[in-house]
Parts: C-alpha cells; sequence; structure tokens
C-alpha cells in the first residue's frame, strides 16, 4: 500500500473507544448489580438449622444472652454449646438439630459454625466501642431476628463504615442503652462537646436530635 | 530445456522427502513445539481470557471460615478479645522479678512488671521482656531422648527411675550439677531426693556466680550474704567494676532506686554524685559524672589509695590494723586526672558519711570486695546505704566449689551424673566435656538441647517458668510462686515434677501428677493461696538484718594480695571478661530479639568483639574489625577489633556468652566462644599477661550507631547542675533565623498524645526496645541487614560521646522513636496517603494502604521509619507465631512501620484515657518515658513538658514535635570539671 495517510485521529477513535465502552459496562454492571461484588447476601448452611426469628425474634431472646462478649471485646463470640443448653435440655429434644446441640456436648466437639460476617485482616473492628455507644446490632446486622437463616444484609465495606462516622446514615439505637448511659455523665473521650445540661433524662429529645452521629474518621481508628 | 534447481538441503529427512517428515512439515508450530503439556492456541487462549474475566465478576469470595465456640465454657475462660493477666515472677539464677503476664486467647504474649512485687515494683528488664519469646523457641526439645532416640515420658521416667532405684540398690555414686535458683520447694525436693541415696552430693555452677561475693561478705562480716544495696539512700555512690545498673540480674531495682536521686525538676533538685572506676566501659560507666578508666589489675591499689587518703586527709578513724594495711600501701603511681580524681572521689565520701556507698562488682576478687566492705564500714554506711540481702540461696556456685566433682568425674569414680539446666559443657569447656563422658550414666533436664544434651545418655526436656509451676524466695520476706498460663507446647516437665517422681519411685511408692504442685502449696501453706497467685507476691518479716561490723582478720588476705600484686610484671596486656547485654551468659543465645537488640554502650548486634582504646589500637597495629589473636595459657580465641574510647590503655573488654554450637537455628556460630579463655583464667574475670597479636582477616562488625549520623546539628543539651541552676532553660538558644510554618495549626479539642522522655532518668538500658518489639511484633532482620542499615526496631537509644574529658569521655542515651509532629514531613510525601495525622496528634500508619515508596522514609529528619524490604515475617515456625500481639497488624513486604505511640492501647484505652501507657512507658525501670494527654493541664506529662530545660530535638526545623526531652544535667565533682573542656552544648556523634 503506498500513499495513504494514516489518519490518526481515526485511529485514536479506533483504540479508546472499545476502551470507553468496556469501562461504561463495567462500570454499569458494577452499579446495578452491587451485591455481585460485596458479600450482601452471604447466606452459608450452617451445621445446625437455628433459626434467630424463633429465638430473638418469636421468643424476645435478647441478643446479649448468647452474643454477650459483643460489649466487652472486640469480637462478639458465638455462644457455647452450653448455653444452647441452657434451655434445649429440656425443650424440644425430639428435633433432630436439637439432637445435633445434644451429640455436640456429650461428645465435647464444638459446633463448627460458618462464619457469615467478616472483614479482611488489615481492619480491626471493635464491636465493644459501637455497643457502648448505644448502637443496636440492627445498624450493621439488618433485623437478624426476622431471618430464619443468618444473611449479610450490608456490605460492611469502608464505605459503608465512613457512611455513618461522617454522619450520613441515619442510627438504630439501643434505647436502653442510650438511656442507661444518659444517666451517668458523658464520657469525656469524645472530640465532640459533652451533652448539653438538661438532656438527661430527655430521651426522646436526645433521639431526636442524634438520628445520625459522627464518629472517628482517623485511620487509627481501624487500621492499626 | 533443462533447469538447474539447486537443491541446498539441511537434514537427510527432507532429501528422503518421507511422507511422516513431510507431515510435520505442516505444524510448523506443532503442539508438541509448545511449551507446557497443554496446547494452547491463540484462539482458545483469548477465549479463555474473555471467560476467566467473566468468571472473576460473579464471586470472588473469601475462603470460607468457621467459627469454634467453647463446648463447655470455664468460668474464667480465654475468651476472643479479652486479655487476661497472670502474675509470675522471672528468675535469672538467684534473682527474681515479680512480672504479670498478659494472655490473649489462652496464650502468653507479653511480659509486664507487677507493681506490688518489691525487687521490680512493676518494671522489667530486657532479659524478662523477652522470655517470652523462648517460650516458643522453634528449637526447644519437644520429647525425652534416650540414646538420641525420642520415647515417651512413660518409658523415660520408667528407665531412668529404674537406673537410679540400682543406683540406690548398689550405693552407687550420684552426683547432680544443677544450675542456680531460687525455688525454695525445689531446694527441699534436691534434699528429699538426695537423702535416699547413701552417696549422692548435688553441686551448682554458674558462670555468673556470687561465690567470690559471698565469700568477702562471709570474711568480711561473718555472714555469707550479699549486699543490699540501697542507692535511694545514698548521696554518693563509688562504683568499682560494678555494673550494678547494667543488666545484671538485679538491675531492675537498682536503676529505681539510684534515679530517685537523678530527677530534676526544678533548680532546687539535689542530684546524687556517680563516681565510676572501671575497666570496660559499661552501663554503668555511662551514667558516670565522673569516670576512670584503670587496668583490671590497678583497682585494688586505688582502693587501698583512697582509704589512705579517707584517713590522712579527711581524718576517719579505722582499726591498728587497717592503720598498718594503709602504711604497706604505695602512692598510687598515674597522671593528674587519677590524682584530682582520688581527692575528689576522698572528699565526697567523707562529707557523706552514712549518705555514700561503694559498691563492687560481684566478679571481682574476694580481695577487692573486702576492702570495698571495709569502706563502708569506715564511711559509716552499714545498715544506711547498705546491709545484707538475707537470701536462702546457695552461696556455692562458683568454679571453685566444683573441685571435688571434677576430680572424681577425671577419676571416672562417678556412676550416676545427673545435670539440671545451665550448660556445663559450654560453660567447661572440653576437658569437662571428657570428664563428663567418664560417668557410666549421665541423665539431662534441660529446655533446648544444648552442648550438654549432646553429651548425655538420657535427656529430658524442661517446661518453660510459663508453662510450670514453681516457687520463688530469692529473699526473706518476699516469697512468690510462678504458675503456668498455658499448657505445656510440648512433652516437657519441670524439674521440680522429675525429681518427685523418682524420689517417689526409688522410695518404692506411687507418685502422683499433682506430687510437685502439692507440694509448693505446703512450702506455701502460711499463706492464703488463691490471694499468692493473684497478687503474685506474699510478703512477710524478713529475717532480722545482722549488725555488720567489720571483721579485721579480712585485711590479712588483702595485705596479702596487694603484696603480691608488687611482684607480678607491670605492663601487660589485660583482658576483662563482661556478661553479654545479649546473651547473658550464652543462655539466650537462640534469642533473635536479643541478638538483634543493639548492645546498650558499642551498640554492636549478632557479635561479641575485643574492645580497645585508640592507642591500644595502635600498639597492636590494628584497626576496626581488624582480628586479633587473644592467648591465655594454652587457650586461645580470634575477636575482631573494635575501637572504644574511655578504656584504659592495654585494657581489652570481651564478652562471654558466643560461640555457641548447638543452641538453634539463630544463634549457632554466632560470636566467638572465650569462655576457653575464662577457663584458663580459672574463672576469674581478670586476666592479666595476656598475649596479644594481630592476625590476618577483616570482620565486619554489625553496629547499629554508624548510621544514623546527625552529622553535628543540635540534638541534645546537657549542662551541670551549677550550670542548669543558673540558667534553668539552658537548652533554648538562638534561633538560626525564624521558625518558618508551611501548614495551618491543628487544633486538638479531645486528647492530644504527648510524651516526655527524661534524659536524666533514662539509663540506656535498652528494656523499652524489648518491650516494644514485643508488644508490636516487630521483625528481627539479620545481621546481613543490619549492616545495610535495615533494622526494623521502632525505638533506638542514641547513644552520644562527647570528648570534652580526654580521659573519660562523657555519655547520653537518648531513645528516639517517631515524634509524632504537628507538622510532619512524611505525611505530606505520602503519594498514597499511607500516613495521616489523626485528630489527637498521633502520626498514623495505614499498613494495607502502604505501596512502599519510602519517600516518608527519606523525609524523616529523625530516620525514624522502618520499611520491610523482605518478607521478614513470613518464614516463621508455627509455635512463633503464637508470639505475636493480635491487636497489631503483622506487617508484609513493601510496607513501612514506626512507633504508633502504642495505638492499640490508646484504642483500648479510651474509657479511662488517664491511665493509657504505652510498651516502653510500662517496661522503663527509671520511669524515664512519660506517656499522657497534654491537653489534661493535670497530667504528668502536661506538666513534665513545660519544664525550663526541656527541648525539642532538631528544633529549628519546626516539625513540632509531640515528644519533649528533658535535658541532662550531670553533676561532676568541682575539681574534676577543670578536666572538661567546654564549649559549646552540641554534641558530635562518636565516628565508631
Amino acid at each position: 500500500m503506498e500513499g495513504k495517510k494514516l489518519d490518526f485521529f481515526v485511529l485514536i477513535i479506533k483504540i479508546v473507544t472499545p476502551f470507553i465502552l468496556m469501562g461504561a459496562g463495567f462500570g454499569g454492571y458494577v452499579l446495578l448489580y452491587p451485591n455481585q461484588f460485596t458479600d450482601v447476601g452471604y447466606a452459608p448452611v450452617q451445621p445446625i438449622a437455628f433459626s434467630h426469628k424463633i429465638h430473638a425474634g418469636d421468643l424476645s431472646i435478647s441478643c446479649n444472652y448468647c452474643h454477650g462478649l459483643a460489649e466487652k471485646s472486640a469480637s462478639a463470640s458465638l455462644p457455647s454449646t452450653q448455653t444452647c443448653m441452657n434451655c434445649h435440655r429440656f425443650v424440644k429434644t425430639d428435633s433432630p438439630e436439637v439432637e445435633k446441640i445434644h451429640k455436640s456436648f456429650n461428645e465435647d466437639k464444638p459446633i463448627e459454625w460458618i462464619r457469615v460476617h467478616n472483614l479482611g485482616d488489615f481492619v480491626n473492628f471493635r464491636h465493644n466501642v459501637h455497643i457502648q455507644a448505644g448502637m443496636a446490632c440492627a445498624n450493621c446486622h439488618g433485623s437478624i431476628e426476622k431471618k430464619d437463616v443468618v444473611r449479610q444484609e450490608k456490605p460492611l465495606n469502608m464505605g459503608f463504615c465512613l457512611d455513618c462516622h461522617r454522619g450520613k446514615t441515619e442510627i438504630v439505637w439501643d434505647k436502653e442503652r442510650v438511656t442507661e448511659a444518659h444517666k451517668h455523665q458523658h464520657r469525656k473521650t469524645t472530640t465532640v462537646a459533652p451533652a448539653k445540661a438538661g438532656i438527661q433524662g430527655n430521651i426522646a429529645g436526645w433521639l431526636t436530635e442524634h438520628r445520625t452521629m459522627r464518629a472517628s474518621e482517623n485511620c487509627s481508628a481501624c487500621h492499626y | 530445456m533443462e533447469t538447474t534447481e539447486k537443491t541446498y538441503w539441511k537434514s537427510f529427512e527432507e532429501l528422503s522427502k518421507k511422507a511422516s517428515y513431510l507431515k510435520s512439515l505442516q505444524n510448523e508450530f506443532s503442539p508438541k513445539s509448545a511449551e507446557g503439556a497443554f496446547p494452547l492456541t491463540r484462539k482458545k487462549f483469548l477465549s479463555l481470557l474473555g471467560a476467566s474475566l467473566a468468571l472473576a465478576t460473579t464471586s470472588c469470595r473469601r475462603p470460607v471460615q468457621k467459627i469454634l465456640p467453647y463446648v463447655k465454657q470455664p468460668e474464667n475462660a480465654a475468651l476472643p478479645g479479652m486479655a487476661k493477666y497472670y502474675a509470675s515472677v522471672f528468675s535469672l539464677g538467684n534473682f527474681t522479678q515479680g512480672i504479670l503476664v498478659k494472655t490473649r486467647e489462652g496464650r502468653p504474649i507479653k511480659i509486664e512488671g507487677n507493681p506490688d512485687h518489691p525487687l521490680s515494683s512493676g518494671k522489667t528488664s530486657t532479659f524478662a521482656q523477652a522470655s517470652i519469646l523462648d517460650l516458643y523457641d522453634p528449637d526447644r526439645m519437644k520429647a525425652p531422648l534416650i540414646f538420641d532416640k525420642q520415647v515417651s515420658w512413660k518409658e523415660w521416667l520408667r528407665v531412668t527411675s529404674t537406673i537410679l532405684k540400682n543406683a540406690k540398690l548398689g550405693n552407687q555414686k550420684i552426683r547432680i550439677l544443677a544450675e542456680s535458683n531460687a525455688s525454695p520447694t525445689l531446694e527441699k525436693v534436691f534434699k528429699e531426693f538426695l537423702g535416699q541415696f547413701g552417696n549422692a552430693v548435688k553441686y551448682e555452677f554458674e558462670p555468673v556466680n556470687q561465690e567470690k561475693a559471698r565469700s568477702a561478705f562471709y570474711k568480711s562480716f561473718g555472714t555469707s550474704e550479699l549486699p543490699k544495696l540501697h542507692l535511694d539512700k545514698a548521696q554518693v555512690v563509688l562504683s568499682l567494676n560494678s555494673d550494678f545498673l547494667g543488666n545484671q540480674a538485679d538491675s531492675v531495682t537498682h536503676i529505681q532506686k539510684w534515679v530517685k536521686n537523678r530527677k530534676v525538676r526544678s533548680t532546687k533538685d539535689n542530684l546524687s554524685r556517680l563516681f565510676v572506676v572501671e575497666s570496660s566501659f559499661s552501663l554503668t560507666g555511662t551514667n558516670a559524672d565522673n569516670r576512670l578508666a584503670l587496668k583490671p589489675s590497678e583497682l585494688l591499689s586505688f582502693s587501698l589509695n583512697l582509704l589512705k587518703r579517707l584517713v590522712t586527709k579527711h581524718g576517719l578513724t579505722v582499726s591498728s590494723q587497717t592503720q598498718n594495711l594503709l602504711q604497706e600501701v604505695e602512692e598510687f603511681k598515674g597522671n593528674e586526672y587519677i590524682e584530682a580524681f582520688l581527692n575528689a572521689a576522698a572528699e565526697d565520701l567523707a562529707s557523706h558519711q552514712g549518705t555514700s556507698l561503694v559498691v563492687v562488682g560481684a566478679q571481682e576478687s574476694e580481695e577487692l570486695q573486702i576492702v570495698g566492705h571495709l569502706l563502708n564500714s569506715v564511711l559509716n554506711n552499714m545498715g544506711k546505704t547498705v546491709d545484707d540481702k538475707v537470701t536462702t540461696a546457695s552461696s556455692k556456685n562458683g568454679y571453685t566449689s566444683l573441685e571435688l566433682l571434677l576430680k572424681e568425674l577425671e577419676a571416672g569414680q562417678v556412676d550416676v551424673l545427673i545435670t539440671v539446666g545451665g550448660n556445663p559443657v559450654y560453660h567447661l569447656g572440653k576437658k569437662f566435656e571428657a570428664a563428663l563422658s567418664k560417668a557410666r550414666t549421665t541423665l539431662r533436664l534441660s529446655q533446648k538441647c544444648d552442648e550438654t544434651c549432646l553429651t548425655s545418655q538420657y535427656v529430658a526436656p524442661l517446661s518453660h517458668y510459663l508453662e510450670a509451676w514453681g516457687d520463688s524466695a530469692p529473699e526473706t520476706g518476699v516469697y512468690s510462686v510462678h504458675q503456668p498460663m498455658i499448657r505445656p507446647l510440648y512433652k516437657t516437665k519441670s524439674e521440680g515434677e522429675i525429681f518427685t517422681h523418682w524420689t517417689k519411685y526409688v522410695q518404692g511408692k506411687k507418685s502422683e501428677e499433682q506430687d510437685w504442685l502439692a507440694e509448693i502449696k505446703n512450702t506455701s501453706k502460711k499463706f492464703d493461696w488463691k490471694k499468692l497467685l493473684h497478687d503474685g507476691v506474699a510478703l512477710s518479716a524478713p529475717s532480722p538484718r545482722s549488725s555488720l561490723s567489720f571483721r579485721n582478720e579480712a585485711l590479712n588476705a588483702v595485705q596479702e594480695a596487694y603484696k603480691k600484686l608488687k611482684t607480678l610484671s607491670q605492663g601487660t596486656f589485660e583482658l576483662q571478661f563482661e556478661t553479654s547485654p545479649h546473651t547473658y551468659d550464652g543462655r539466650w543465645a537462640n534469642h533473635a530479639w536479643l541478638l538483634e537488640l543493639p548492645h546498650p554502650v558499642t551498640k554492636i548486634t549478632w557479635d561479641n568483639v575485643a574492645s580497645m582504646s585508640p592507642e591500644t589500637a595502635k600498639e597492636l597495629h590494628v584497626k576496626q574489625e581488624d582480628q586479633i589473636l587473644i592467648e591465655i595459657g594454652n587457650q586461645s580465641a580470634v575477636l575482631p577489633v573494635f575501637i572504644q574510647a574511655g578504656l584504659a590503655e592495654k585494657v581489652i573488654t570481651t564478652e562471654i556468652g558466643f560461640g555457641r554450637t548447638a543452641s538453634g537455628r539463630v544463634g549457632n556460630n554466632v560470636g566467638v566462644n572465650v569462655y576457653p579463655l575464662l577457663q584458663a583464667n580459672e574463672f576469674s574475670w581478670a586476666a592479666r599477661d595476656v598475649k596479644v597479636s594481630k592476625v590476618f582477616g577483616h570482620y565486619k562488625i554489625a553496629s547499629t550507631q554508624v548510621h544514623h549520623d546527625l552529622m553535628g546539628r543540635p540534638i541534645l543539651f546537657d549542662a551541670t547542675l551549677e550550670e542548669y541552676q543558673k540558667n534553668p532553660a539552658f537548652p533554648a538558644h538562638e534561633e538560626h533565623g525564624e521558625l518558618i510554618r508551611l501548614y495551618p495549626s491543628h487544633k486538638y479539642e479531645g486528647h492530644k498524645w504527648g510524651m516526655v522522655i527524661d534524659m536524666n532518668s533514662c539509663v540506656g538500658c535498652s528494656a523499652c526496645v524489648v518491650a516494644c518489639d514485643a508488644e508490636n511484633n516487630v521483625p528481627v532482620v539479620g545481621k546481613a541487614q543490619v549492616l545495610k542499615g535495615r533494622e526494623m526496631q521502632w525505638m533506638r537509644i542514641d547513644r552520644y560521646y562527647d570528648s570534652r574529658n580526654q580521659y573519660s569521655p562523657a555519655v547520653f542515651h537518648q531513645p528516639m522513636l517517631c515524634q509524632h509532629c504537628d507538622d510532619a514531613p512524611c505525611e505530606t510525601v505520602c503519594p498514597v496517603s499511607a500516613t495521616t495525622h489523626s485528630d489527637e496528634g498521633i502520626n498514623q500508619m495505614t499498613y494495607n494502604r502502604c505501596v512502599g515508596t519510602r519517600y516518608c522514609s527519606n523525609n524523616c529528619p529523625y530516620k525514624v521509619r522502618r520499611f520491610n524490604y523482605f518478607n521478614f515475617n513470613y518464614e516463621m515456625s508455627e509455635s512463633e507465631k503464637l508470639v505475636k500481639n493480635p491487636d497489631v497488624t503483622v506487617r508484609a513486604r513493601g510496607v513501612m512501620e514506626k512507633c504508633t505511640f502504642c495505638i492499640q492501647r490508646i484504642n483500648a484505652g479510651k474509657n479511662d484515657p488517664d491511665h493509657i501507657v504505652t510498651a516502653c512507658q510500662q517496661a522503663c525501670p527509671a520511669d524515664a518515658i512519660v506517656f499522657g494527654d497534654v491537653n489534661n493541664k493535670d497530667s504528668e506529662v502536661f506538666k513534665l513538658s513545660k519544664l525550663s530545660h526541656g527541648f525539642h530535638v532538631l528544633r529549628e526545623l519546626n516539625t513540632l514535635p509531640a515528644i519533649t526531652y528533658l535535658a541532662k544535667v550531670r553533676n561532676p565533682h568541682p575539681q574534676l570539671i577543670a578536666f572538661e573542656k567546654r564549649g559549646t552544648s552540641t554534641h558530635e556523634p562518636a565516628h565508631s
């Protein structure tokens, strides 16, 4: 071929367009189906078909009864087989699922639960700080008491955490804990000015004012 | 027409035109010619690429993780994320420190001091901090051995018990050679064991022993004890080759007490004065107000001259026998400095009768120690600044007490030899090894398979102290129990368990597993058991201190020794042995943290060296990193040369505890074994008439103080007490021009974390460095990387010399760590914002964001940032992973790290912010580091940061560091200040 001048404009269009299309396609896919890229919807089959709907929902057992470590430690912990046996020594002993609990207790073999909510190793999320601040479990775990199988409801990515820390997400408060906390002096560890005088006892007022709450935006709060 | 076609050919196949050949030509890129087994055409490759891309978008899920809760949760269960603390004790020979051990999820991970224990008062030494890693040493022995074959415990106990039973029946000779311990129950068990046999004797040996000290004390005062120093009551302290602040076994208490009189808070404060006369450059020497370097052989003459001056010039009354002795003492032949030093020391001691203290090193000759006791008696210090430490420990753990045993062994008279702990083959050398092999049966109990194990027939692994029960009573009135915090990691037992089993078997009784624990409970029955375990110590009334009056008969030995000195040849090379701050006596040769810890004085890692003054080196025609051959008797060692300022001429110092051959993967063949020299010198720690010659060869020494050369910039300040009282704000000097700021100020409305480091308190012991290593999962890099300046410790103690006094340089210790600058030069240059400033003043490090540009380290003027050049944490044995702190990220390759002000502790401690302590602060015996909220006007850190002699390092850079240093105030004697050429207060780092 001779003499055909190279049309740069067309060449650039020919190279760049596929990339733009691919980028748009991928981006659109991510936006339309975000749950494909987070762990939302993860609901593995557990070794025992434990239903939160029955226990936490219908029977109204408090979250702290089984996950008591949440207010003290970084990890919320799972209940020991002993905790289940507290009731299931007598309750529904004919059920094959409860049989599994008995088996674990009698053979001294722990129940091998599948972990649902997991963050990367580079994140140090601590439950105790959040629970002590008065946040309800539902903020991050959704309405677990309505579910038979535990399913991850929220993406739990850094953006999700920062949205709340930056005061953009509405918080579901643990009313009992908030009431209790406001009977005592407000912690002097916050960087926000302490509660105004007169707010103590006026929980409804406090709740209206604090639909959202800002918290630490320091990297070292979670990454250390 | 004929066409002449040329036919070129490359192979016969081509010519033959075989069908198979033609077919092969079709497939030029035959699948078999491609690399690998599977045929991948271009088309297939592209389709696979597309498919994998699509698949990747569907579910890239993390692997399935399981959670296994308890089945039956015990009452005081180890719960995830919750730390539990248990009280225990850390023992080094006869000396004990009370500790609290932090355990997480059932395993110990960090050691802190026990504030209730009187011998450590909540602080720890480097060895106590480092002992946590010992538990997880992958080279520990994991099962009993019989003739190098692994057997079960049942088998081992059965075989050895039978041997002992037969020995009893045959009335055989049984000998035990054990290391020193402070456990009364173990001593009782030993005694009971020995009582079963007709001919059983126990010997004790430690290379670093108290034999001479106890013997000298006995000769001087009639009771075989050790001196207990009350350094806080002394205004004048004279050390004669005593490294009481250094990492000897009880230095934690000494540091705490001595530092009480060194705190400078206002111009009204009085400082004590420390005179150090020594032949090496010890840690105590670096803290001296006045220091004198002498040859080891000159110390006796010096001390006698000092006593003479006290009598003649200051009129102290002494006994007639002392007068007679002093008449024979000749004038000390030295230069004007020594003369002035003698006068100054005599003057100070004489004017502080009852508030002065003379301390002599425990390894010095008996005669020198007797003179020390005499000086204290004459100065009326007995019962005031020094009295006796009433102990239950043995007085016979030295070399001379082994004489009989060695004779018996060599004559082949010993039937059964049991070695318990220690490492006699390494300490005592080839002669002992040969003698040991003459014993008919050799049993050994030890934690690691060391040099002695290799020559023993029946070897049993011992539990680490954190895995076993035990007790300790280092002094009367102080009793502690140490409890197991983790089930033994391997199949190990403690000495007590084994010996109680043997005793019961020989008696024909059945032994129970709880026998040893029952013995301990019996010893402690006068205390409440639960309270004892909880508190970690039970205090009771100590035995009454005897009134210590000096016995003049002791002077006979001194007289003899002094006379003998004069007959010995003068002017020869002398060698001074030291314990090693790295391995002590060799027991921690496999401990990577300790080996990489820079030596407190020389800053050397991974080696022992022969230190000598520049003049001595010139005489020998050697330079640094050359090698010399040292010969004593028929033993020799080749050591690398290290030039050390402040040593007397013709004095060489070196450290024991290196050159091991069976310590484990880390410690084998590190350094040089100088025990043969010590053995040839009959375990006397100073040798004379030493032959020294240069040998060919160059040896690289990994010292950390040759990097970070701060080129004479003013980084520390010091003054004498007088100068400070005249000008309390002496560190404030004229700025060179205006200090500018490029950035707006940070506003700290909540907490602002800051720190004050008091250079008057810091003695340089480096406990903070090891504590930081343990708390923050700091990796170890090895000698080759240290040579490149890549050591990873977040904290370092910069040691600066100043040669104002030509006879002995002034030394300063300055702990250096991330300054958490408000205007941090590192924060602005990170391209990915991996290091940012928190709203509480912390310079944060986000490891997962760091890409490894190292621009931050480049910009840091303090050079405190550490980069992971390799995956230092990757090749970790399974057991080493257990020591890591789960609250701190374990960093991989390519990530920058640095001091975080223990952000994990800050985050965890927010509910009680006034009591947050960093790891370094918690370990420091001198309380030199104070951390806290500077915004809290009542906090100690705020008050200290406002002191007039506080300063920021490299202030003119205006980085606004969060750490305030309190400048060093020295207290030299006025007569000796004349020898210090005072100029500016800037300091040049030593060019070692």
